[in-house]
């Protein structure tokens, strides 16, 4: 090889000639003979239960820690600061994610980061240095959409504002891909939560970053209080 | 050798019945394949983990989904090859005597509206139409009520 050759070849490694297929945020709304999803964003919620492995196939599933999203005891109008982790940050990770009620309408709303508050681990990686790495994607409305580019960031931070509905459900597909720029090789993982607002659903404990607008009485702790107190007297009494 | 004529007999006979209608294709319009049914088809169905899959009998190629051509790019626009592929797999799912009792019909519509046999559930267990009045569905329906059912067709549904 000569030497030019071997300094083209990296560049030409870097950008492929051939499109990633659904790495552009749009074509999911794009209609299908253009090659879009015609309205499909893949989510696997109530209201797009196929999720991105009807495509993606063939490869290890991404392992992904949730962090953030109480599954009850949500309170309406607080705000939820979610992070999803993949263990694996030398993969490329894409993704789709919505909050949805049971029967497919959109719950509450998602509030992307500052982009000043961003630091390494929320960016696309240096071969993608142009690139968004989030997008909400505003053809999605009624619902609301979050979508990840498979550009190499290897977390992903979102304030999620809850809705009024008693139930509802956080729904993410998420795809490990193989930078194939092709569907086979990649693995998929499905998250699914079934939630729920305080006072619908007993059981599970608050978990992560909730702002709780309201404080939340604990019947079980005032009530051993009492039987404490009432046990007391009547020893005193006796004795 | 008298006790095998009865027998040959009616061999003979069986083999002198005349032969059953023989199966007929539904034709259905092609041009309104092309416009109406083949995006719907692409939308739904011809995911390459599903109906874009090389094994299936029942096969949907195009954008964004599982090309026909090796060497064309996901964003390239259906070739006629393609189009047609789908076109002639679409039909072969399509019941010329009682086209509304077609299996392409019936596979993706839930059970509780009427449909049967599909195994491509959703993550929550649903089928890819849920009623008989998704837009989408009615777009598949229209193309094969299109064309009136053909008497003789040798097959049929109950």
């Amino acid at each position: 090889m000569t030497r030019v050759g071997c300094l083209l070849l990296p560049v030409l490694l870097a950008y492929p000639a051939a499109a990633r297929a659904f790495s552009d945020y749009e074509l999911f709304s794009l209609p299908p003979l253009e090659g879009g999803g015609g309205g499909r964003f893949y989510t696997t919620s109530s209201s797009d239960g196929y999720g991105c492995s009807v495509c993606h196939l063939g490869g290890p599933k991404p392992v992904i820690e949730l962090r953030g999203l109480p599954e009850h005891n949500l309170f309406a109008g607080a705000a939820y600061d979610i992070e999803l982790v993949w263990q694996a940050p030398e993969a490329a990770h894409a993704l789709n994610l919505e909050f949805v009620t049971p029967d497919g309408r959109a719950a509450g709303s998602i509030v992307l980061p500052d982009p000043n508050t961003l630091d390494a681990l929320d960016r696309c990686d240096a071969a993608h240095p142009e690139e968004s790495a989030t997008q909400l994607i505003e053809e999605s409305a009624p619902r609301q959409v979050l979508w990840m580019n498979d550009c190499g960031a290897r977390r992903l931070r979102f304030r999620y504002i809850a809705s009024a509905e008693p139930r509802l459900m956080f729904a993410a597909s998420i795809v490990r891909t193989d930078a194939s720029e092709k569907p086979d090789g990649d693995g998929v993982t499905e998250l699914r939560r079934e939630l729920s607002l305080v006072g619908t659903e007993t059981g599970g404990g608050d978990e992560g970053c909730s702002v709780r607008p309201h404080a939340r009485a604990q019947p079980l702790p005032l009530a051993l209080l009492a039987l404490c107190a009432s046990w007391l007297r009547r020893r005193r009494r006796n004795a | 050798v008298k006790s095998f004529a009865p027998l040959s007999f009616a061999l003979l006979a069986c083999s002198c019945a005349p032969d059953p209608a023989p199966f007929q294709l539904a034709q259905p319009n092609v041009a309104q394949f092309a416009e109406q049914a083949y995006p719907v088809l692409l939308r739904d169905c011809g995911f390459p983990g599903c109906h874009g899959a090389m094994d299936r009998f029942f096969r949907v190629f195009g954008p964004g989904r599982t090309r026909l051509s090796a060497t064309a790019d996901p964003s390239d626009p259906a070739s006629a090859e393609e189009i047609q592929h789908s076109y002639d797999r679409a039909r072969s799912m399509i019941d010329p005597g009682k086209p509304a009792y077609s299996l392409l019909l019936r596979k993706p519509l839930a059970s509780d509206a009427g449909g049967a046999g599909h195994k491509g559930d959703d993550a929550l267990g649903r089928n890819v139409y849920a009623s008989t009045q998704d837009p989408n569905y009615q777009t598949l329906r229209a193309w094969v009520l299109a064309q009136p059912a053909l008497p003789d067709a040798g097959v049929g549904g109950p």
